[in-house]
């Protein structure tokens, strides 16, 4: 069912067996999958159905690290995330891929890299989150989705670069496609407008009540067997850092490792590519959409496509982190980028590849994602103010390197370095000379981006860095209480009633884009609280 | 010496580098729909000398270039040469892989090696093969000179 806290009289118990804190990817999926279990459950959602400026205001801080940034416009912390129900969905790409075997393993030299668990023991969870998030199913075999969408996947590939899928799952806002479900269900209850701001214990090693406020002022609590932190990268660590009854610290930060190593996916806005073989050779680029066959949504459409990435043998022989890129087709003006006078442009590289008419659909634009090196010192913490709820806000010191910047532009080259050994053609990299023109354009009933290419702003050292909306490790999985927060079952280390779901449990972060990985992970926690609490 | 069409494509789809090799072997002229339409068949052309190597101090024999070279890849040359500073004729022939070699040498294959071993180059941020971003290098200096 889903309720209002607004309504509640103030100084309200209630009690459940289990208390999820957030209703986005990770809190529904636990929500869902505990359903009809014989489990009561309680679900506190910050917001209501739909997006509020005043709720929306508690998610906002202050970054005194990095600067948030997508291309050519900067990002406040309130922006990257939705309080309300579904979450941080409600705005979703809807972009799906397991993250890769080298994710879970230690790469010698590269700090606190690997899981606890592995990549195996993910793959049923996988395989069952595909139910939640509105895809065909777990297999991402190029040859199976090559036959699936009747595209050739592009023919780049050595022992450094491969291409891989990505199933597109659109638009997929879990607070409208499970609301009707979770309205109906008399096991869990969704409370909307509960904003929860202390999780209260008598000696840290066990919460006793979840204490929630409206932003009306009406105080309520939760008791329960089990709770579980579903809010967020950023969020889950902001409530730890603020429940300080047994602890300034924070609770479960024995070992102050509550909030550090805050992870971005490096979004990096990389350049132009044209391709020698014409537009036929990017076809499995644009992607097409397949029909489910079987399970909850099926006879539902969503779409995949191919992208390029470093090899998980290229990334171990090198230590070094994920890069990933798209290559976009078909959203450039007229096929091409506006080029800077007296530079090497499309047309120069078309011609050099023996193209006298320019082919306008063989110009892509490159968007890149990479993966940053773990670093403690990258953390969420507390700042002075304090929001509507009395909760002091955030105050976010995001850091990666200059040997990130560097790993970024080694694997971008190395996939360029691909491209052209495959014959496909040629990739023009710029990160820092791509600009966004000011006006979207309306094409084929869609707004696209123009793009500009200015070389000459070209700087490897300092080239803007933007971010996937993607928080991650801040309460890491790890067998070491010294090294993380929670451990492979993703229960505090030091707080026995208390698990975390989201990627703020991610132990590295990988390069994948997190949701799908997120709701595997959701699905997993439920298992693991079933027999736990059944 | 005779080249078959399907030859002069394949050197042809080997870029600036199809170019100065093809340069010693005749010249391809496309149409603006691609389509190869004359190729000559005339030996007296070949000025590729087969006995000179690149490792020889012996200066290289200048290919004649085609008579229409684009405009575009003369420009991307000049690029190449901002870029690396090199512009010294003789020293990028002696550089390039192909020339003094068999004329039907696949000019795409040398490319795509030297993009398989990293050899490659950044030029206004396009990732190049050493041998076609030399290769155009040399188009220009041939244009610069009036011989093309």
């Amino acid at each position: 069912m889903l309720t209002d806290a607004r309504s509640l009289p103030s100084g309200t118990r209630r009690s459940a067996d289990v208390c999820v804190i957030g209703a986005g990817a990770a809190g529904i999926t636990l929500a869902m999958e505990l359903m009809g279990s014989g489990l009561s459950v309680i679900v506190l959602e910050s917001g209501g159905t739909d997006v509020e400026p005043d709720t929306q205001d508690l998610a906002a801080g202050d970054s005194v690290g990095r600067t948030l940034e997508t291309l050519d416009n900067p990002v406040r912390l309130d922006q990257t995330r939705l309080r309300y129900l579904g979450g941080t969905t409600n705005h979703w790409a809807g972009f799906c891929r397991p993250l890769s075997p080298i994710d879970f393993e230690v790469r010698e030299g590269l700090r606190r890299s690997g899981w606890p668990i592995s990549h195996d023991d993910l793959l049923p969870y996988w395989d069952r989150a595909t139910e939640w998030v509105r895809i065909t199913d777990g297999d991402f075999g190029l040859d199976t989705w090559e036959q699936r969408l009747g595209l050739a996947a592009p023919a780049i590939g050595n022992a450094r670069v491969e291409p891989f899928v990505f199933q597109l799952t659109y638009p997929t806002l879990f607070g409208l496609l499970y609301r009707s479900d979770l309205e109906a269900s008399v096991d869990v209850e969704v409370m909307l407008h509960a904003n929860v701001v202390n999780l209260a214990t008598d000696d840290g090693r066990a919460v006793t009540a979840v204490q929630a406020r409206t932003l009306e002022g009406i105080s309520f609590d939760v008791t329960a067997t089990a709770f579980v932190l579903a809010t967020g990268g950023i969020e889950n660590a902001r409530i730890l850092l603020s429940s300080t009854d047994a602890d300034d610290s924070g609770l479960g930060n024995a070992t102050d490792q509550v909030g550090r190593h805050f992870a971005e996916h490096l979004q990096v806005y990389a350049g132009f590519g044209v391709a020698e073989s014409g537009a036929e050779a990017l076809a499995g680029l644009a992607g097409d959409e397949v029909t489910i066959p079987s399970g909850r949504h099926a006879g539902n459409r969503h779409g995949a496509k191919f992208a390029l990435g470093l090899t998980d043998d290229h990334l171990r022989d090198e230590a070094t982190t994920g890069v990933e890129m798209q290559l976009l087709v078909g959203n450039l003006d007229a096929g091409r980028p506006a080029e800077e006078a007296g530079r090497a442009g499309t047309s120069e590289i078309s011609a050099l590849l023996g193209h006298r008419a320019e082919s306008p659909e063989s110009v892509v634009y490159l968007q890149a994602l990479a993966e940053q090196e773990l670093d403690p010192e990258s953390r969420v913490g507390l700042g002075r103010a304090t929001d509507a709820t009395g909760m002091r806000r955030v105050e976010l010191d995001w850091r990666y390197s200059a040997d990130d910047r560097a790993r970024v532009l080694g694997g971008l080259r190395t996939i360029a370095e691909a491209a052209g050994e495959a014959g496909w053609g040629r990739m023009q990299l710029i990160p820092g000379g791509v600009h966004a023109d000011a006006i979207d354009n309306l094409v084929q009933g869609e707004y696209i981006t123009l793009y500009s290419a200015t070389p000459s702003e070209i700087d490897l050292d300092n080239f803007p860095i933007g971010v996937g909306f993607h928080h991650m490790c801040t309460t890491r999985m790890t067998d070491d209480r010294n090294e993380g927060v929670v451990d492979p079952d993703c229960r505090m280390h030091d707080v026995d009633n208390l698990w975390v779901a989201g990627s703020s449990v991610f132990s590295t972060p990988g390069v994948a884009t997190p949701t799908y990985t997120i709701v595997a992970l959701a699905v997993r926690l439920a298992d693991h609280l079933k027999s736990v609490l059944l | 010496m005779s080249l078959t069409r399907r030859q002069t494509l394949k050197l042809g789809s080997g870029g600036a580098l199809a170019l100065i090799i093809s340069g010693g072997a005749g010249f391809i002229d496309r149409r603006s729909d691609g389509e190869v339409v004359s190729l000559p068949d005339d030996p007296t052309t070949t000025t590729t000398s087969t006995s000179t190597t690149t490792t020889t101090a012996a200066p290289v024999q200048v290919p004649s270039l085609p008579v229409a070279v684009d405009a575009a890849v003369i420009a991307l040359g000049r690029r190449v040469i901002a870029t690396t500073g090199e512009d010294d004729l003789q020293t990028l022939l002696r550089a390039l892989p192909g020339i003094g070699d068999d004329p039907l040498v696949d000019a795409a294959a040398i490319v795509r090696d030297d993009f398989a071993q990293r050899r490659t180059v950044s030029v206004d941020g396009w990732v190049l093969a050493e041998s076609e971003a030399r290769a155009a290098a040399v188009v220009a200096l041939l244009c610069e000179a009036d011989e093309c």
